[in-house]
């Protein structure tokens, strides 16, 4: 009697862990994609006009966070690096980063002016 | 009896330990493909730039030298070859070539007249059926030991 209730308790538990780990994965995964790929459209757009560019290689971070504002409409931060993300000569403008949060980030490197330019995302 | 009922909830933890780090595995390696793939979007959408508005060969050569250089900070190796067409005259370009070809010069960029444009020409292991109508034509290769992705245009 009491094995047959445990097993019924694991088997419930079980079911439940699927359900939350399912929903977790297929619910995060489009949010992020969606979120991530609708910036990037916006970034590949931004980065073909010639005032952009210009803010990017005037390290114009303020104005780069301002040209996303309409576009993205969640809590963002712009930061502007010389070449890489890593590099320590970093510009930043924006809501500030939280730690606890997961931040979801989109690079683009312009070739020209050898910097990346790192949207950083949060909800 | 006791013992035996909970080898089921042992059982259970067991999977879902299991499970959870499948799960965070896969998380892992659609971020690596995700990387690579926006790489090589990145790098279309700045030569798209490029051909529009400032194209010569200093410049191509500059894209080429510079996106070798962060596709390698990114740790993965890369074979680039483009053709670009103006109007005017071809450009050609590759970080990739084999030591007896003979058209490209030190620099890896060179220009040939229109005249000099024959139908299939191969930079290396980079491979292109070059048609006048098109205006850019381009490959490009990211890999390291764990994966590779491709794209042509």
């Amino acid at each position: 009697m009491i094995k047959s209730v445990e097993a019924i308790i694991a088997i419930m538990i079980l079911i439940l862990f699927m359900l939350v780990l399912f929903n977790s994965y297929t619910y995060n995964d489009y949010k992020e994609k969606t979120l991530l790929d609708k910036t990037y459209d916006v970034i590949n757009l931004k980065a073909q006009e010639n005032d952009f560019r210009e803010s990017v290689s005037e390290n114009n971070v303020e104005a780069i966070y301002n040209s996303f504002y309409t576009h993205i409409n969640l809590k963002y931060s712009v930061k502007l690096c010389d070449f890489l993300e890593e590099s320590e000569n970093c510009l930043t403008f924006g809501e500030t980063i939280p730690e606890n949060l997961p931040v979801y980030a989109v690079n683009y490197y312009f070739f020209d002016s050898h910097k990346t330019l790192n949207i950083l995302i949060w909800t | 009896m006791k013992e035996k009922g909970f080898t089921y909830i042992i059982i259970v933890i067991f999977i879902m330990i299991f499970t959870t780090m499948l799960f965070l595995l896969s998380k892992n390696i659609n971020f690596q493909e995700n990387k690579a793939q926006k790489i090589i979007n990145n790098y279309k959408n700045e030569i798209k730039y490029l051909v529009e508005n400032e194209l010569s060969e200093e410049s191509l050569d500059l894209l080429n030298s510079s996106f070798v250089d962060y596709i390698k900070s990114n740790n993965y190796s890369s074979k680039i070859c483009v053709v670009v067409y103006d109007g005017e005259e071809n450009y050609y370009l590759s970080n990739y070539l084999k030591e007896d070809y003979d058209i490209i010069e030190d620099n890896n960029t060179i220009t040939l007249s229109e005249d000099d444009v024959f139908e299939d020409i191969s930079f290396g292991e980079c491979f292109f059926e070059i048609l006048r109508a098109e205006n850019l034509k381009y490959y490009i290769e990211i890999y390291n030991n764990k994966e590779k992705m491709v794209h042509t245009q």
